[in-house]
């Protein structure tokens, strides 16, 4: 029924592969990193730069 | 006498076409207030640049090019991307991430429901649209208006006009397509699940660091996305050093208010009849419909796969929410699961997931763009 590009398919699978991928991979840095800093500057015991 | 009546001689019903399409873009801004900051000015740009022999825009008088007024602004604010990024620093003014980082794990469902943007990229390449124009297409996915801008001027500028009125029309039917594809994959059950809110308070340090570091991590995985993460950041940046108030308040009202008058006018220098009506056109805003639900399937699926796993069970409604759509997705998954159970209250967790869609849908624009570089 279509008349498909499949090497233009392929790259777009391609795509979709190295954007999830890197999506991903950027918000998992962003989920540990926001648990380091959680972790690391509590807003109790005086740690605040706003205190 | 001719002369008075020349422009309604020479009108094509092309032309017509599209000053009724914008008229319905007006209405659409006026009666039902969708996205009105951005439809309004584009509906009447439409209405303007099909009027025949329009000083608006360029043309040629007498064998000489006279330059219109909105294409010099196109050339000066969209051409070389200044008035979406501009339009970042005021949204990153807005945003509060404090949602988010209450929860983190919510960062991932900012991630999974960027499936639509890759899903819808394929639909396009098999309906024949070459990669980077499919990947323009995608990017309405992100439902994140500045982005589709970025994204579609650098890698199809022709098919600006309709990605454009698609990204913004379907940000405004979110409270319409988002239900309609949720319980297409949830049951009753899934939809009922309670979550319990552990408010934690995040330090002051905490949300001054957290928009160095989303710069500093975006930009090594994904440097083309640097101008849109790094904007966007600087106006979160402004917001949450505390001592930039009046500053951020500026980037939240005036900056953002200003380039929205000019970037919607703008922008219907690309709704011309003899741009806009076309075939491709109608499968843009069709394949927007797509990446939309695709989005939210994507979301509401990758948290039911989640649940396989935990012990304390998510609302694969979270998931949806994924989406950058802000605040509208969040307030669609808060109606829906109070309509199920009036005791479920899942908001902050659909704020959290917004609040990452909206830092997701930025990375998933650079990543597109760092394909091609």
């Amino acid at each position: 029924m279509f008349d498909v590009d499949y090497t233009a398919l392929e790259k777009g699978l391609e795509l979709m592969g190295v954007g999830m991928l890197g999506i991903f991979t950027v918000l998992f840095l962003l989920y540990l990193t926001s648990i380091f800093l959680i972790k690391s500057f509590p807003q109790k015991e005086g740690k605040d730069i706003s205190e | 006498m001719e002369s008075f009546v020349g422009g309604l001689l020479t009108v094509t019903s092309g032309q017509i076409v599209m000053m009724l399409i914008g008229a319905l873009l007006i209405y659409l801004g006026i009666k039902k207030q969708y996205e009105p900051t951005l439809l309004i000015p584009m509906g009447l740009g439409a209405v303007l640049v099909n009027i025949p022999g329009s000083g608006l825009i360029s043309q040629e008088i007498n064998g000489q090019t006279q330059e219109g007024i909105l294409d010099v602004l196109f050339d000066f604010g969209i051409s070389n991307e200044l008035f979406p990024l501009l339009i970042f620093i005021g949204i990153g003014a807005m945003i509060d991430f404090g949602p988010l980082l209450k929860n983190p794990f919510m960062f991932l469902f900012g991630a999974a429901a960027q499936f639509g943007i890759f899903f819808t990229i394929l639909v396009a390449i098999i309906f024949r649209f070459n990669l980077q124009e499919a990947a323009s297409i995608g990017i309405i996915g992100a439902a994140d208006g500045p982005t589709s801008i970025f994204v579609a001027n650098q890698l199809a500028p022709h098919l600006l006009g309709p990605i454009t009125v698609a990204a913004y029309s379907y940000m405004a039917l979110v409270p319409i397509i988002q239900p309609i594809a949720i319980k297409a994959v949830t049951t009753e059950k899934e939809r009922k699940i309670k979550m319990h809110y552990q408010a934690e308070s995040i330090s002051k340090t905490t949300k001054i660091l957290f928009p160095i570091i989303v710069v500093l991590v975006a930009g090594f995985v994904a440097p083309a996305s640097l101008p849109l993460v790094g904007f966007l950041m600087f106006g979160n940046l402004m917001r949450e050093c505390g001592v930039l108030n009046r500053l951020s308040q500026s980037a939240q009202n005036e900056l953002v208010n200003l380039v929205s008058i000019l970037l919607g006018l703008t922008i219907s220098v690309k709704m011309t009849a003899d741009q806009f009506l076309n075939v491709e056109t109608l499968l843009i805003i069709a394949f927007g419909l797509v990446a939309f639900v695709m989005d939210t399937i994507g979301g509401v699926l990758f948290a039911k796969l989640l649940n396989l796993f935990r012990k304390e069970k998510i609302n694969p409604m979270i998931g949806a929410a994924g989406i950058s759509a802000f605040p509208m997705s969040a307030r669609v998954i808060q109606r829906m699961a109070h309509e199920e159970d009036n005791q479920n209250f899942v908001l902050m967790y659909a704020i959290g997931a917004n609040v990452s869609g909206q830092i997701a849908s930025v990375v998933a624009g650079g990543l597109v763009l760092n394909y091609f570089m």
